[in-house]
């Protein structure tokens, strides 16, 4: 082959890994925004279910004296076992912000050279994930070498370069979630924390419905609720006619009860939502890995009901 | 299986979701108490509440011990539960609902003590 035709092929070739550079590049691009979303949405659903926990202890106090059983045995002893239980939560959100972190410095990684940025986060993530692993009994823990730095690679394109970087930072996060997500699926997990959840959100609530069953709080949100269906609105009478009114006053408290009962249902809902969000960035990273375009509708779907779960999981705002 | 019950013992996951159900049984026994007879004295019903809620959340943190029993026990824990979630919509009485729960503390309990 004559220079020119050598120089030719050359040039072909490294227009063409260029191509294949930018390809990864952007697309790993993609992959972090992705990633750092859905990881945040997750970790403000266990923060959501972190911060339930703390306002139990005050429903829990309030319910004691309500019914004259301050210093219940059985009350401390649930509260002292909860507590233990919300460490546990703390290194699942924990965990998942570490999560959120590494694909933030994958984006960085796909943008420049934030190998450094990245080694950091990776190893936090990893030091984060076995804490997780060990505070459910998991005797799972993340192969060393996921913690460890990326490998600095020789090659004729700096793109190139960045290229291979953010392949085998995919892959590093990629067997993190590998490790992590079946332990979240074990039904001892599950067990763990989403009954947790569910039955914390519904002790909470028994408060506010005890307090409501009383009077102590306006109906007119519940009644208004009732009534926006046909555009009816309370008004400043409505409180005196339901305290009056034996029948109304059991309706309205039976549909405090029915909004308890389906609040500590998302409870449950926004765990599974989030494990679905995390097997959901599987195929994601494959794809980037094997060159094949990502597609993001499974993922941006679970995001959108992860969000809706967390807005479920808010306390309501009443009068 | 000549009785009808599997002679596979149950997963610890599945004891504490017993426990669990049993717990959010007693809870929903004790807002179907208020809703029934607001401003009524339920005192003993909520210490039962809290009891089979204490029983629960003790399990989540330990291990279940390998007893054959643990079957039987479960069995009848889930019975009782059932009996409660049947009855949610049709006991007013305070007194009734006392001793569907005492039971099923009773039983609660005896499941958990296979937790160590």
């Amino acid at each position: 082959m004559s220079i020119q035709g050598r120089i030719f092929a050359i040039s072909a070739l490294a227009i063409a890994v260029a191509g294949c550079s930018s390809a990864t590049l952007t697309e790993g691009t993609s992959l972090a925004k992705a990633g750092q979303t859905a990881a945040s949405q997750m970790e403000q659903n266990a923060t959501v279910s972190a911060n339930l926990l703390n306002t139990l202890k005050e429903a829990v106090a309030f319910d004691d004296g309500y019914n004259e059983q301050v210093g219940n045995p059985a009350s401390r002893t649930f509260l002292v076992n909860i507590s233990a239980i919300q460490n546990r939560l703390a290194q699942y959100a924990q965990m998942l912000e570490s999560l959120s972190a590494s694909y933030s410095a994958l984006g960085d990684l796909a943008s420049y050279d934030a190998s450094g940025t990245f080694n950091t986060s990776i190893s936090t993530l990893s030091s984060d994930a076995n804490k997780f692993l060990k505070s459910v009994g998991s005797g799972v823990q993340i192969p060393q070498d996921v913690g460890g730095a990326i490998k600095e690679i020789g090659g004729f394109a700096i793109g190139s370069i960045q290229a291979s970087q953010v392949e085998e930072a995919s892959e590093k996060i990629e067997t993190v979630l590998k490790q992590v997500i079946p332990i979240l699926k074990d039904s001892k997990t599950r067990e763990l924390l989403v009954l947790n959840a569910q039955e914390v959100t519904a002790q909470i609530n028994q408060a506010a419905v005890t307090a409501y069953a009383t009077g102590a709080y306006s109906y007119d949100s519940v009644l208004d609720q009732i009534g926006a269906p046909l555009g009816l609105k309370s008004n400043s009478g409505s409180d005196a006619i339901v305290a009056k009114n034996t029948k109304l006053k059991a309706g309205l408290l039976n549909v405090e009860i029915e909004l308890t009962n389906e609040q500590a249902t998302s409870a449950g809902a926004s765990y599974d939502k989030s494990v679905a969000a995390l097997e959901a960035l599987i195929p994601l990273h494959e794809s980037l890995n094997n060159g094949v375009p990502l597609n993001f509708g499974t993922l941006t779907t679970i995001v959108g009901e992860l969000q809706n779960a967390a807005t479920s999981l808010q306390p309501t705002k009443g009068k | 299986m000549a009785n009808g019950q599997s002679t596979t013992p149950p997963s610890a996951a599945g004891v504490v979701s017993s426990l669990a159900s049993a717990a959010d049984a007693a809870r929903q026994a004790y807002m179907a108490a208020l809703a029934a007879n607001p401003g009524a004295d339920l005192s003993q019903l909520y210490a039962k509440e809290m009891a089979a809620a204490a029983a629960w959340s003790d399990a989540e943190n330990k291990a279940l011990n390998s007893d054959p029993a643990v079957a039987a026990a479960k069995a009848n824990l889930d019975s009782a539960t059932q009996v409660i979630r049947n009855e949610l919509g049709t006991i007013k009485n305070v007194s009734t609902w006392l001793n569907l729960l005492d039971n099923l503390v009773n039983l609660a309990t005896t499941v958990g003590s296979f937790f160590v």
